[in-house]
């Protein structure tokens, strides 16, 4: 396996930048995850790195060595798709030993390291069946075992999970992350799907419109968000975003009804610039010493062992989640805190606010 | 009262059936959901309700009068989609107000009470910036918005709707389900609502049918179908994530119960609380024992059936962990737990199975190999 780097990649299709000069390393060993919603550029990012779309601009390094020019197979990526795209006449052990064969690779070879793959895959059992004779995940496995029984460079994984039921997507999401720890393979993960993303990945990139947002660790992105799309593309329920207007330097004054002060942490633009405050769903406390903001139940959401709760304030509905055995009611008139670590607060309306320090 | 009642429906397709003698009832205002994976039967119960299936045994009663046979423009209720099926001449907003221009209204409705009407729910659904456009000028998730908002607006008697929030993104999806539910509650109507999605049944409902391959599973309330499910089918379909599931034998010793898993990497004998119900076990002695991974002991002070296990992955959510661990024969065990835990592949740890925490279920499908 190799380190991967992104130096000013740019895609164009016609006149249009699906991808706007992007930049990024991904180390050996790690995983990386590629998130953003439909049209953001991260299946072209994908494609760049897989070799199957040629690179407008910029430079793509393998271990330091530029690969623009080199076809995909010259590359050595492994692939995991969305479908398997095993072949159904071929049985699994065809199917695994078939990138090996088509390299020439000695047969007295071939047998060991299919072995070998197939144990560590976990189908070692159903090498003699036929893809279509397999469960969803089973097929999923035997797709990695082949991406990975030549060695290859790097794993390219795009959206392996989306057709698989939730009972089954869940437990191979833990093999893919086991598989990626066992041989220590540099995985980069292509989804939309934050929860995944945040499940699988070591960091995450990512992006919007063509352009990377923000590439950091998990936590980085959950606690340091730094502008308002991203704050709101993790977490589920959304971060919840208030309109303010900046009163003095740590002082901001909510657009909402009654117009509430709050004094913040962060240093704050000058007076009278909108801003927008946000604070997760998992952070409001209700109740307590330092709660001072008035807010009444709106709707109250079952969700399992939590619920998710919205509350009215100053006529902008808020979501916060809580255990069940708290009993609330739509009516019920409530205070909530505000943490301070917990808050954010962006300079600006729009998606492009960046986060004040 | 009752508002909506079904008795004893079965439809056939072929040799098929798709609906296995179903009944159940709905108050007045109630917010009922028929939960399944697809396939199960859903669509065709709801469509069986509003009239445009005919079913082949059974009655449907609307405010106790029979309509089994009655079309379905007899039957006030509102149809919205997955599929959004608006006309795409009509601009958002004719489209809205069309049901409402319809000439078995009893009272034709003046242009400024129409405009009211159909602001109303345009807004609550945040569609209203898009009432002067076309259908094809929208996105999917706006176009089942206001596939929605059609059936909302005339206040109907009954609303049937089949997956109205499939197209939606996650973000879209959670905040569509607020308002659905917000409309619903103002509203007061009678909602028979279709979903494969655990998460807007739970949210959603008053209460939930379980439907699995034509048949009732469950019926009950979030609460009920979530805490005590009836079978393992139900287990696994309803939480997240999903609940851990192990087969295993039930052993009785000096009158205490033992759950015992075969083949296992290390001995997993579980003690259980004589109460527990042993009414599940099968004449082969085989048992499916249910444990949420919410609720697996982890680290020192694991209780009752605490195993060491190698750690087989460790994942993340924004305040919590995931921890997984094999079982062998492709069966996966996982715990939750607060906060982010830094534990290393391979590395042995203590879980344990807290005997308050656990459910026996008759074994009823194969898990799934993953």
């Amino acid at each position: 396996m190799k380190s991967v780097a992104l130096d000013n990649v740019s895609k164009s299709y016609g006149g249009v930048e699906a991808v706007k000069s992007i930049s990024f390393q991904v180390a050996k060993g790690e995983f990386m995850g590629i998130l953003g919603p439909s049209g953001c550029g991260k299946s072209s990012t994908l494609r760049m790195i897989a070799g199957l779309e040629d690179i407008t601009s910029g430079e793509l390094r393998f271990d330091g060595v530029v690969v623009n020019d080199l076809s995909p197979k010259d590359r050595g990526i492994g692939m995991g798709f969305e479908n398997y795209a095993l072949y159904q006449p071929l049985s699994v052990r065809q199917n695994i030993s078939f990138p090996l064969e088509a390299r020439g690779v000695p047969r007295a070879e071939i047998g060991p390291r299919v072995a070998k793959i197939a144990k560590l895959m976990e189908v070692e059992d159903v090498l003699d069946r036929r893809p279509y004779e397999l469960s969803g995940g089973q097929q999923q496995r035997v797709s990695l075992a082949r991406a990975l029984v030549r060695d290859p460079s790097v794993l390219l994984l795009d959206e392996p999970l989306s057709h698989m039921d939730r009972h089954a997507r869940v437990r191979l999401r833990a093999r893919i992350r086991h598989i990626h720890d066992a041989i220590g393979a540099t995985s980069i993960y292509v989804t939309h799907d934050q929860e995944e993303a945040v499940a699988l990945c070591d960091r995450v990139a990512v992006m919007n419109f063509g352009d990377l947002q923000q590439i950091g660790t998990v936590e980085e992105l959950w606690l340091k968000p730094r502008n308002r799309f991203v704050a709101g593309f993790l977490g589920q329920p959304a971060m919840n975003f208030l309109p303010a207007v900046v009163h003095d330097g740590h002082r901001l004054r909510f657009d909402i009804e009654g117009q509430p002060m709050m004094t913040v942490r962060q240093a704050l633009p000058g007076r009278g610039k909108q801003v927008t405050f946000g604070i997760r769903p998992e952070h409001i406390r209700i109740g307590g010493n330092d709660a001072t903001m008035p807010g009444r139940v709106v709707l109250v959401e079952m969700e399992g062992d939590v619920d998710v709760i919205t509350i009215d304030v100053g006529g902008v509905e808020l979501k916060t989640r809580s255990g069940t055995h708290r009993s609330m009611a739509p009516g019920d008139a409530v205070m909530l805190a505000f943490p301070e670590v917990s808050q954010h607060v962006f300079d600006g309306e729009d998606d492009a606010a960046p986060a004040l320090n | 009262m009752q508002k909506l009642a079904i008795e004893d429906i079965t439809k056939r397709y072929g040799r098929t059936v798709a609906v296995d003698n179903v009944s159940f009832a709905c108050a007045q205002g109630e917010f009922f959901s028929i939960l399944g994976a697809s396939g199960a039967g859903k669509s065709t119960l709801l469509k069986t309700v509003a009239g445009i299936v005919k079913p082949d045994a059974g009655r449907v009663l609307l405010d106790g009068g029979d309509v089994t046979t009655r079309p379905i423009q007899e039957r006030n209720v509102a149809m919205a989609f997955e599929n959004y099926s608006l006309y795409p001449q009509m601009k958002v907003y004719e489209n809205i107000a069309f049901p409402l221009r319809a000439p078995t209204r009893p009272r034709r409705l003046s242009p400024t009470e129409e405009r009211e009407k159909v602001v109303h729910v345009a807004k609550i659904l945040s569609i209203e910036p898009y009432l002067d456009r076309l259908p094809g000028q929208l996105s999917g998730g706006q176009r089942q918005r206001v596939s929605l908002a059609r059936a909302m607006v005339r206040e109907p008697n009954v609303f049937l709707l089949d997956e109205p929030l499939a197209h939606l993104d996650a973000k879209l999806k959670f905040q569509t389900r607020t308002r659905l539910k917000q409309l619903a509650l103002e509203i007061g109507a009678t909602t028979l609502y279709v979903t494969h999605d655990f998460r807007e049944a739970l949210s959603l409902s008053d209460r939930i049918l379980i439907l699995r391959e034509g048949r009732i599973e469950q019926i009950g309330t979030p609460k009920e179908i979530y805490h005590q499910p009836a079978t393992d089918f139900v287990a696994a379909l309803v939480g997240d994530p999903p609940m851990n599931l192990i087969d295993g034998r039930l052993r009785s010793e000096g009158g205490r119960l033992r759950f015992e898993v075969e083949d296992a990497p290390v001995p997993i004998v579980i003690d259980l609380p004589s109460a527990q119900a042993t009414v599940n076990v099968r004449d082969d002695g085989l048992v499916r024992l249910g444990c949420r991974p919410g609720d697996v002991r982890y680290g020192t002070g694991a209780t009752s059936g605490a195993v060491r296990l190698p750690v087989y992955a460790v994942e993340h959510s924004a305040e919590a962990s995931l921890l997984s661990f094999s079982l062998g024969h492709d069966r996966i065990v996982q715990a939750q737990v607060p906060g982010r835990v830094t534990a290393q592949v391979g590395e042995p740890i203590e879980i344990g199975f807290p005997a308050d925490r656990l459910f026996l279920f008759r074994k009823t499908f194969e898990l799934g190999e993953v």
